[in-house]
């Protein structure tokens, strides 16, 4: 079939179904919409058409955008098509922007496209930022529902997706304090999906961020210093439940450096209504860590977790420095070198060289 | 340091199967992959053309077409696009300047238009979107910094401004986001401390604590990762280990199992180096595969600049050296 006659296949498809999957196939359908294949409105284009529909769509495009005023019916069919093959075509998208405001195409239209296209390219940034332009010229259409199922899709479709937990962030913008906080309930109590997930321990703490800077706002109100602590202790008390949940994960140690030193920040509001200061944090910390991970006599901690309350100790020892004696250091190098002299890891020289320079600061 | 010698490892690097695989990347226009990379044709072309000069065999590419073909993708705004009729981006406005300036051809572009370009790009808040539709990315600070730099025309930004925007976007951890309280990631780490190197501001830059967490991504199979728990991949060989040769902290890597993890990257058949052993080789990689080695001291390979990634020559020539870096 020549390229002009798949054009007009895939634009009937477009014009006559509502598409809610996209994605390469390796063989070619032979039913109505041929050689494209459509089950149960899930679009299957078959991998060997792709060079020449993409090379006849391309120039298509460039006559088309000639004479936009006359074209631009055709125009919006032509991106579509371009976008299902290729998420990435970034003048494509720019076109629709174009035509969302000449008031073309409606902006619900193209949060339905995007989220179509989402399903074959979930890691593309033009494709999000799309989604994001559109949402920011009619904040109207913010559903936070929508969104987090979008976004939910596209985790589960590619882990650790950085383009779908920072569209996540951004909606945060668009949420009030009594949102944000259950939000942040709701997030932490699903942390049990994404626990390998870097980005989204870093959204939780992006929460907290913005919950803590809005009571910031209100300092003086000590019931309102009294909930934020509350918040903080479950929290705090929720990632060490974590932490012996699910044991070996690196992500749930690296999130407990940036909570400590984001609390260590904000000591001033996190701690200012009662008598422990923050001390009483790092030295909780510290007795958590050596009770649980650096005690001779826990004999079921696995060595990797030992590597990670030593990192997570010599990171306390730097956020605190001024509280660590010379001994401190000493003790923990020890532990270091026993633990290399153990596992046959000799990975933490960075972190032996550190302490040396810390060392010679103190 | 001791010196690298190539006998030091179980597999060599394929010199002339690299070369054979660049030299043919333009010979496949009728393959998928071919098609699906057009909208960022130039990036491929940067990525190509630098992998020939780090190899230290540029002659396989005619110089004279590939500048005739990145000026053809220069747009009435100034700025370039992914490729011929697709509109401006910083992306590719950045790789045409990079391409220009190795092949030595910076001389047949309108410069003031592509400053121009870029200059408006730049947001009250400091940060550059990456094109005027207005998506903020601090990847697009390092394309707009690096740019202008090669121009000599940084004065036509804010830069004191960039460089608030660049220290917003640092996290707990030391590392960088893509935007204010986006998770740090390995890349836009680069593009951070690359901006900062380039306008002299390292100063922002926690070495210790930034070095710690880049440290940490080297994994017992000595490849390096973009972010915790995730799987190694040759071009983190890149950004990973040039943010630390720019903070002075590269000897916190263990350099010989690095080398091995990308040599066993390549593909010794085909020429072309993966993302990981096994998997389809693509130019971004080989050059990331290159450069990685060519920054841990690998022999007769040409010096790469980690904050331009560019080939030392280049920038010695252009005459916008930030500093010498210390090799491993």
């Amino acid at each position: 079939m020549d390229a002009e006659s798949l054009y007009n296949t895939l634009k009937n498809i477009i014009i006559n179904k509502t598409l809610i999957e996209v994605s390469f196939v390796p063989t070619q359908g032979d039913g109505e919409y041929q050689p494209f294949i459509l089950m149960e409105n899930c679009l299957g284009i078959p991998f060997p058409i792709v060079p020449k529909s993409l090379e006849y769509l391309k120039k298509k495009f460039v006559e088309l955008r000639k004479d936009k005023s006359l074209n631009y019916k055709e125009i919006d069919y032509c991106t579509k098509c371009i976008l299902l093959f290729n998420g990435e075509y970034i003048t494509a998208w720019n076109e629709r922007k174009n035509l969302i405001q000449l008031g073309y195409i409606k902006p619900e239209f193209d949060l339905q496209f995007t989220k179509l296209c989402l399903t074959k390219h979930p890691k593309s940034s033009n494709l999000w930022y799309h989604r994001q332009w559109i949402l920011k010229r009619y904040e109207e259409l913010i559903n936070f529902d929508k969104e987090f199922e979008i976004i939910e899709k596209s985790i589960n479709r590619y882990a650790t997706n950085y383009f779908a937990w920072n569209h996540r962030i951004w909606l945060l913008n668009y949420m009030t304090i009594q949102k944000l906080i259950d939000e942040f309930k709701s997030t932490q109590s699903s942390m049990y999906k994404h626990v390998s997930d870097h980005a989204g321990w870093n959204y939780l703490l992006t929460i907290f961020k913005r919950i803590v800077s809005i009571y910031k706002e209100d300092i003086n109100n000590k019931n309102k210093l009294n909930e934020l602590k509350i918040l903080w202790n479950e929290h705090i008390e929720f990632v060490k439940k974590s932490l012996k949940e699910f044991p070996g994960h690196e992500t749930i140690w690296y999130y407990l450096r940036i909570l400590a030193g984001f609390v260590y920040q904000n000591k001033d509001i996190i701690y200012k209504n009662e008598k422990e200061d923050i001390i009483s944090f790092f030295e909780k910390e510290i007795t958590f860590i050596n009770n649980e991970y650096l005690n001779e006599n826990n004999v079921n901690i696995l060595l990797v977790e030992e590597k990670f309350a030593l990192q997570y100790k010599a990171w306390l020892y730097s956020l605190f420095e001024n509280n660590i004696t010379k001994e401190d250091y000493n003790k923990l190098l020890t532990e270091i070198e026993n633990y290399q002299c153990m596992s046959d890891d000799q990975s933490l020289y960075y972190l032996i060289d550190i302490i040396h320079r810390i060392q010679v600061k103190v | 340091m001791s010196e690298i010698k190539v006998e030091q490892f179980p597999i060599k690097l394929e010199v002339e199967k690299h070369l054979k695989y660049l030299k043919e990347l333009n010979n496949h226009q009728d393959e998928l992959e071919y098609w699906l990379s057009e909208a960022l044709r130039l990036n491929g072309i940067y990525w190509g053309v630098t992998a020939t000069y780090i190899l230290d065999h540029p002659e396989i590419y005619d110089s004279k077409e590939i500048s005739k073909f990145i000026l053809s993708c220069q747009n009435e705004d100034g700025g370039f696009g992914g490729c011929t009729d697709h509109d401006s981006h910083l992306l590719y406005t950045l790789s045409a300047i990079q391409v220009l300036a190795i092949c030595d051809t910076l001389s047949e572009v309108n410069k003031d238009k592509v400053v121009k370009y870029v200059a408006k790009l730049q947001n009250p808040d400091g940060s550059f979107s990456g094109d005027e539709w207005g998506e903020v990315d601090t990847r697009f600070s390092y394309c707009a910094l690096s740019c202008l730099k090669i121009l000599h025309r940084l004065d036509a930004v804010d830069v004191p401004k960039a460089v608030e925007y660049v220290k917003k976007c640092m996290n707990f951890d030391g590392g960088f986001g893509s935007v204010e309280s986006a998770e740090s990631h390995s890349g836009q780490i680069f593009c951070c401390v690359g901006a900062l190197a380039i306008v002299d501001r390292l100063d922002i830059v926690d070495a210790d604590k930034l070095g710690w967490w880049l440290a940490e991504r080297q994994l017992p199979n000595g490849g390096l990762n973009g972010r915790p728990e995730k799987l190694e991949d040759v071009c983190y060989s890149w950004w990973v280990l040039s943010s630390l040769s720019i903070i002075d902290r590269i000897h916190w890597i263990n350099k010989e199992k690095l080398i091995n993890f990308i040599l066993s990257c390549q593909d010794t058949e085909t020429g072309g180096f993966s993302d990981r052993q096994g998997d389809m080789v693509d130019v971004f990689h080989t050059l990331f595969g290159i450069t990685g080695l060519s920054l841990l001291g690998y022999p007769n390979l040409a010096k790469v600049d980690p904050v331009y990634c560019m080939p030392v020559s280049t920038i010695e020539r252009l005459n916008i050296k930030t500093r010498t870096y210390n090799q491993i």
